[in-house]
């Protein structure tokens, strides 16, 4: 006791310091982080408002005319497909082939040829080329006939490959012609068979 | 009056003229008990008469006495201050409060002591109480009046010392406590009689305390009280510098006289025959003392003692109490005091130190108050501030969510579109880059081509492919060529992006010039092979034959490896020539080096013997391995085992010789093995080995296994010489084994590359051969079958038919194999004729290739309908 009384003031001081240090770390520090973490996600939350608000006035005078472009982007992308032919069937080869032989003014011979994929759309489409491999012999005008054809054609076609070996003393290029045919796979365009001239038919026997 | 009842621990000391005492006691204690003791000699001339005068050395002396730990850790001190300068005086009072009574004593204190009561300290205490006349109560009073100077070198002294005086005990109340008398009146007697009580009390009842006061004692330290009483006890305190004598009747002092000693005794003890005179004359008829007791350091000098009773006529006693040296008596009584004597004051122990402790201590609580202040004001302060602050946050919240949602959807609407966009867009730059139409771009190349083409050149070649249009030019000179490359640089409709070498005669062909051209080409006629391949092999089971696979010799090559290799070197070398189509083959590692080394490591140990001499370096001596047994001195057991070392690690034929033996060796029956039984067990310690040497046929397997097989070999001496013993059973292994000791035993100089075979002369000799359609290498007969074998191994038979037809055999003749294996279709009719070329082609050939023009693929586009530029744009938003 006596020395409490003589100490008093120390220990009066060590107790307040004490209250203190527990006032600051039980109250204040868990107010203080109560208070800066709620007010961050306040912040924040304020921050991401505004920028929506920003963003939605920003684009509400054009609210009118999306529908309007949407609408340009569905005809421009129609447009755009029926520049190519849906599917490429043996029926469409052949008669294609039909086509190079009466311009190339001779016979060529093929075999059927299968679409491989070049890209995919994003609206599911899928551009692919039918590869078409020709044997063909012919001058150089039918040569160089060949290549305008494919150029003016409205079909959309190009040259993969082509070998020409020409024989100055013949006047004669033989090779080989390699063509993609570009076909477009979509929901968007309709196929059409090929306009064939329809030969006389009905026969009493099928070997007759 | 200053009353104290102290307790605890502390020092008692008491300062004489010579002696000093100092004890560690008990305070307040009934029966005191000295502690810790210690006597020392005062220093010279630092006390007089109580009265400190020298303090530094008095400090110094017990400083070294305090040091000891049993007074170390006691920190409170109590005087006995005896000294002739402390008076004494007895007065008689009206009754009146303490408080009152204690001022109106200091009030008046120059009444009862002739001295200026500025410099002396008044100790007082009641001794009794009377009734006067009117029978009012009158208060008997006892007292003294002390140096404050004297008091002040006390307390400085101890301050010094760092310790705190609890009081400061006069020793006449020191030593009428160790008598265990008081000066208070018993009870019995506190109410004396008016008649008993002289006049002159009864003057200063009736108000004149001077005349009161001016018969009170005077003298110095004399306690007189005018009661009679009967004859009492006689206390004695003699030391060598006062006498001090105390007179206690029924356990009260009475009366006290202080004396100071210093001349002959015998004055003094007149001087104290005296003062019992006096004792015994102010007592009206009291009785002397019959009884002396003696304390103090003269207490134990009997002469001294027997003195005083001689002189005073009384019998002397020595005081004793409770084993306590009568020395200590005033000790004793200090330590049992009940009185204060100093001023309490005076005592300031911690000094200014003290004070500056105070002070921080002061400062310490009221920054401790502050910062609790502080704390709770900011935690107060801070909540409110943040609740405000997060109040404020809410609000905007609310307001912006009302704003977001009357204006929600635009965004999500537009991103929508914008994701729409962003698909339509991509789908129109994937289209647009997948499209390569350069059939336009192709005509205008041709056009352009007529418009520079020199009339003496011609187009021998065209290509097409992706990468653009390959050209094979037949210019007729070179300069012709060097205008029409300037020309080519200066295309309109294309770029010109590579070049070939010049040549006589057709060179690059037109697909050399563009890689994926090239490369379907290569495809195609791999293809074609496989075709063909599959024709002639259903071609042979239709008719019922049973052929073997299409391989002939001992190569390996087939039919369509040939053709391989063939179309491979025709496409490369762009020729049938069999020297060209050799070259090719040599040039691409198609027939190589490494396959003659692999050919040689299949052959025989003959086969090897006999290329060996041709191309190698065999192992010979003069010395046959009996003479070298024989040898005086005889071949050691190490150069006997190095030369069996060096032989099968390094020598291929000895390895497959020594192989052979060891075989044969191990199939004989049981008890006529050569070696095997001895080397059995280590082998089959060694599993993998015994698997290797059952199953190797390869060399280099055997060679893998050699190492561990020649440590068992040369394990000692009895598996040496067996292996020796089977070594004799091949002359020719003997004979070589005969050369490896002959150079361990320094008879024989080395051979360098001994039973090795020069690899790169065997290779230019068959080259040579293959160039030249000789049958063998540069060796003799033996070895010309094994060279002809080798080539056999590693160039096909149809290109070695070729070689042995080569007289007469003509480009077409090749021509013809080659189209009679690929169905006619690698040489078109016309390219390669089927009869040999009359003329030679002198003319200049190169081939380029020409880029097509971006500009060019997009405008073909754009007339059939496809055009970039439609491509919508997106709606603008301002920013």
């Amino acid at each position: 006791m006596k020395v409490l009384g003589k100490y008093w003031k120390v220990i009066l001081s060590v107790v307040m310091l004490i209250a203190a240090v527990v006032v600051f770390m039980l109250v204040y520090s868990p107010a203080k982080s109560e208070y800066e973490s709620e007010s961050r996600r306040l912040r924040q939350l304020n921050s991401a408002l505004q920028t929506s608000i920003a963003e939605n006035l920003r684009y509400a005078d054009v609210q009118d005319e999306i529908p309007v472009q949407e609408e340009a982007l569905d005809e421009s992308r129609l447009s755009l497909y029926e520049h190519f032919p849906r599917e490429l069937k043996e029926e469409d080869q052949i008669m294609y082939v039909l086509y190079l032989e009466d311009l190339f003014g001779t016979e060529i011979t093929f075999s059927f040829g299968s679409v491989s994929g070049i890209a995919a759309l994003s609206d599911g489409a899928q551009l692919g080329a039918l590869t078409l491999t020709v044997n063909y012999e012919t001058d150089y005008e039918g040569f160089k006939d060949m290549i305008e054809y494919l150029a003016t054609d409205s079909r959309i076609t190009s040259i993969k490959y082509a070998t020409l070996n020409y024989d100055p003393s013949s006047d004669r290029a033989t090779g080989s012609l390699t063509l993609l045919c570009y076909v477009l796979d979509s929901d968007l365009l309709e196929y059409t068979s090929p306009d064939v001239t329809q030969p006389e038919v009905g026969k009493s026997g099928i070997f007759d | 009056m200053n009353k104290k009842k102290l307790s605890g621990r502390a020092l008692v000391i008491e300062l004489g003229r010579d002696k000093t005492r100092v004890a560690a006691m008990t305070l307040g204690s009934a029966m005191p008990a000295l502690g810790k003791t210690a006597v020392i000699d005062t220093p010279a001339g630092a006390v007089d008469d109580g009265a400190i005068l020298g303090m530094e050395p008095l400090r110094e002396a017990l400083r070294d006495v305090l040091r000891d730990p049993e007074f170390k850790k006691i920190r409170r001190v109590v005087f006995s201050l005896c000294s002739t300068q402390v008076i004494s005086a007895s007065a008689t009072l009206p009754e009146v409060p303490a408080k009152q009574l204690q001022k109106l004593l200091e009030s008046n204190m120059d009444m009862y002591f002739p001295v200026d009561s500025r410099d002396y300290h008044l100790v007082w205490t009641v001794v009794g109480s009377s009734l006067d006349e009117d029978e009012k109560r009158q208060l008997e009073l006892q007292l003294w009046a002390v140096p404050t100077a004297v008091l002040a070198r006390y307390y400085s002294l101890a301050n010094s010392l760092g310790l705190s005086v609890a009081a400061i005990d006069y020793v006449g109340a020191s030593v009428a406590a160790a008598f265990d008398a008081t000066f208070t009146a018993p009870a019995h007697r506190g109410h004396s009689t008016p008649a008993k009580k002289p006049k002159k009390q009864k003057k200063a009842k009736k108000g004149e305390p001077e005349a009161a006061a001016s018969e009170s004692a005077t003298a110095t330290a004399v306690m007189d009280l005018t009661v009679t009483r009967p004859a009492g006890t006689l206390c004695v305190m003699a030391d060598s510098e006062h006498l001090l004598m105390t007179f206690v009747e029924d356990g009260r002092a009475v009366m006290q006289r202080l004396l100071l000693r210093g001349g002959d005794s015998g004055d003094e003890l007149t001087e104290a025959e005296m003062v019992i005179e006096y004792y015994t004359a102010l007592g009206g008829g009291r009785d002397r003392p019959d009884r002396l007791t003696v304390c103090g350091e003269l207490a134990g000098d009997e002469a001294y003692l027997a003195m005083l009773e001689s002189y005073l006529g009384i019998p002397a006693t020595v005081w004793r109490s409770g084993g306590v040296s009568p020395e200590w008596a005033a000790v004793v009584g200090a330590s049992r005091m009940s009185k204060d004597f100093g001023v309490p004051t005076m005592d300031n122990p911690g000094g200014a130190s003290s004070q500056l402790g105070q002070i921080w201590q002061y400062v310490l609580v009221i920054a401790s108050a502050a910062a609790l202040v502080a704390v709770v004001i900011i935690t107060l302060g801070s909540r409110a501030v943040w609740n405000s602050e997060v109040e404020g946050l809410e609000n905007t919240q609310r307001s912006l969510q009302l704003q977001a949602a009357q204006s929600n959807g635009n965004a999500s609407r537009f991103h929508e579109y914008e994701n729409i966009y962003s698909n339509y867009s991509g789908d129109w730059d994937t289209l647009f880059a997948s499209l390569r139409t350069y059939n336009d771009n192709l005509n205008l190349m041709l056009g352009e081509l007529e418009t520079i083409l020199p009339t003496t050149t011609s187009v021998t070649q065209i290509g097409i492919a992706d990468e653009g249009l390959g050209l094979q030019f037949a210019c007729q000179s070179k300069e012709e060529a060097a205008y029409l490359i300037i020309a080519l640089r200066d295309l309109q409709y294309a770029t010109l992006d590579g070049i070939s070498n010049l040549t006589v005669g057709p060179g690059a062909s037109a697909q050399d010039m563009l890689p994926s051209l090239s490369a379907k080409a290569a495809e195609d006629a791999k293809a074609l092979a496989a075709l063909q391949s599959a024709q002639q092999a259903a071609a042979n089971g239709q008719e019922g034959e049973v052929e073997a696979p299409p391989t002939t010799g001992s190569s390996g090559f087939d039919m369509n490896s040939m053709m391989q290799l063939i179309l491979q070197a025709y496409s490369g070398s762009g020729s049938s020539n069999y020297q060209d189509v050799l070259q090719y083959a040599l040039d691409n590692n198609l027939i190589s080096e490494d396959d003659l080394i692999e050919a040689i490591s299949n052959l025989s140990p003959e086969e090897l013997e006999a290329l060996e001499e041709a191309y190698g370096h065999p192992p010979v001596t003069d010395y046959t391995y009996e003479e070298l047994k024989e040898h005086d001195p005889a071949p050691t057991f190490d150069q006997r085992k190095a030369a069996v070392t060096a032989m099968l690690s390094n020598d291929q034929i000895a390895q497959l010789k020594f192989y052979d033996l060891l075989v044969n060796d191990m199939s004989r029956p049981a008890g006529r093995k050569v070696l095997f039984d001895y080397i059995y067990d280590d082998l089959m310690d060694n599993s993998e080995l015994l698997s290797s040497l059952a199953s190797s046929g390869s060399i280099s397997e055997l060679q893998e296994a050699v190492p561990m097989l020649v440590e068992i070999l040369v394990k000692d001496e009895t598996t040496l010489a067996a292996t020796e013993k089977l070594m004799t059973e091949d002359e020719t292994l003997i004979s070589r084994y005969a050369y490896y000791l002959a150079v361990e035993m320094k008879l024989q100089t080395p051979i360098p590359d001994v039973g090795k075979i020069d690899v790169d002369k065997l290779w230019n000799d068959i080259l040579l051969s293959l160039a030249t359609g000789s049958a063998g290498g540069s060796g003799g007969s033996a070895s010309d079958d094994v060279v002809s074998g080798l080539i056999s191994d590693i160039v096909p038979s149809e290109l070695i038919d070729m070689m042995n037809t080569q007289n007469g055999v003509s480009d077409s003749d090749i021509s013809d194999i080659l189209n009679q294996i690929t169905g006619g279709q690698i040489f078109p009719s016309g390219a390669t004729g089927g009869e040999p070329q009359v003329e030679q082609d002198t003319r200049i050939y190169f081939s380029v290739a020409l880029g097509y023009k971006p500009a060019l693929i997009a405008a073909e586009l754009v007339r059939k309908g496809l055009d970039y530029g439609e491509k919508l744009e997106i709606l603008e938003v301002e920013p």
